[in-house]
């Protein structure tokens, strides 16, 4: 089977994001039968069947207050995760970001800290965000490094909010302000936008 | 019903939803403080709000009507609940016109009370503007702290300000509870 060409709609350098296919739910459903992939992403001790990961895609054309892209490795044109922003809000001007590579052979690889900085870039050039958030659990070193480096700071925690084997964890807030980012790569999707362009304001 | 020292807590009532509409629909102020916005909403609209808040499965939200003498003041609920982890968000209310008495502590540490000792909770969290700092005084002297700050994530009032995250642990809780 021939490889499936996939739009290319928000362009990195090693990464890109596109838009997600039905065709990726039974993908969706091997990551999510992943006991260590859902203590990360809060769903503790959760698996998820087919039903319910064809659910969340058919909810991903009816929310308006939500967006997600599959990520793509250039080099090989594989989908090897998702990344969103939720809870979007147009009066404050937020969002809520989450990530997840379920491919685990392209963790601690630096496509998390790209695909999440090209979100964070997304959400504050084409939604008018002023402050995107997220929330990692304490133990999750190798997230709190990409998101480092992806430009978020550490704004608070939760503590003890997170329980796993009897134990508290705290989980850990950052955010990164619209001023925090350089939004040069997506204004120049824009052709005619132009460098000086007639701004107003 | 659960008694403070002043208030009570207790289910809502079909008849508590004027009282209710004037303090959810009506306070302009009370809106602002809560969502940070405030639009026009119909009686019906409101109703049918009322209905689905307090419909909501006990397993995500609990609400309580904030009471003095029966009459409805206010609301005051916890939501989120993630009784796996032992968490759950508190959200008041009040009548604008009954702040500054200390029915809000009273209500915050009526709620704490059973959200600790009755219910098996370990951690209960809020957050609010950084501009509310009434509500942010109340809320450290029913024992919260300040536990971070969302830059810039919210417009009120004219102006961006920031999230205040805090939260209470049970342990934190009861130590006060001890020493007062």
């Amino acid at each position: 089977m021939l490889p499936v060409i996939r739009p290319e709609v928000v362009p990195g350098e090693r990464i890109f994001l596109t838009t997600l296919l039905q065709d990726d739910v039974p993908t969706f459903t091997e990551w999510f039968a992943d006991l260590e992939t859902t203590a990360y992403l809060g769903a503790v001790g959760a698996v998820f069947r087919v039903e319910q990961e064809q659910e969340w895609y058919n909810s991903l054309a009816k929310q308006s207050d939500q967006i997600n892209f599959g990520i793509i490795v250039r080099e090989t044109q594989h989908l090897i995760g998702t990344v969103g922003l939720k809870n979007i809000d147009l009066l404050h001007g937020t969002a809520e970001l989450g990530i997840n590579i379920g491919d685990k052979t392209a963790r601690g690889r630096g496509y998390g800290t790209e695909a999440v900085r090209l979100m964070a870039e997304y959400g504050c050039f084409f939604k008018n965000l002023s402050s995107i958030c997220l929330w990692f659990v304490a133990f999750n070193e190798r997230g709190h490094r990409a998101y480092l480096k992806a430009g978020f700071r550490e704004v608070g925690r939760w503590r003890g909010s997170y329980q796993l084997g009897g134990r508290r964890y705290d989980k850990v807030i950052m955010d990164i302000t619209r001023d925090d980012l350089d939004l040069s790569r997506m204004s120049a999707l824009i052709h005619q936008l132009g460098e000086h362009g007639h701004a107003t304001g | 019903m659960l008694q403070g020292e002043r208030i009570a807590l207790r289910p809502f009532r079909e008849s508590d939803f004027d009282a209710w509409y004037r303090l959810m629909a009506e306070d302009v102020e009370v809106s602002i403080a809560g969502s940070g916005t405030w639009l026009p909403q119909t009686v019906e609209a409101a109703r049918h709000r009322w209905h689905s808040i307090l419909d909501a499965s006990p397993d995500d939200r609990i609400n309580f009507a904030v009471t003095i003498d029966d009459r409805c003041i206010g609301s005051i609920a916890i939501k989120f609940i993630d009784r796996r982890s032992q968490n759950a968000w508190l959200a008041i209310v009040l009548d604008s016109t009954q702040l500054g008495q200390g029915y809000g502590r009273d209500a915050v540490n009526t709620l704490l009370r059973w959200a600790f000792m009755i219910e098996n909770f370990h951690r209960i969290s809020l957050d609010t503007w950084s501009t509310n700092e009434r509500a942010i005084r109340c809320y450290k002297a029913a024992g919260f702290v300040e536990e971070g700050r969302m830059r810039e994530a919210a417009w009120v009032n004219g102006q961006r300000v920031d999230i205040v995250e805090m939260g209470v642990l049970r342990p934190e809780w009861l130590e006060r509870q001890q020493r007062s």
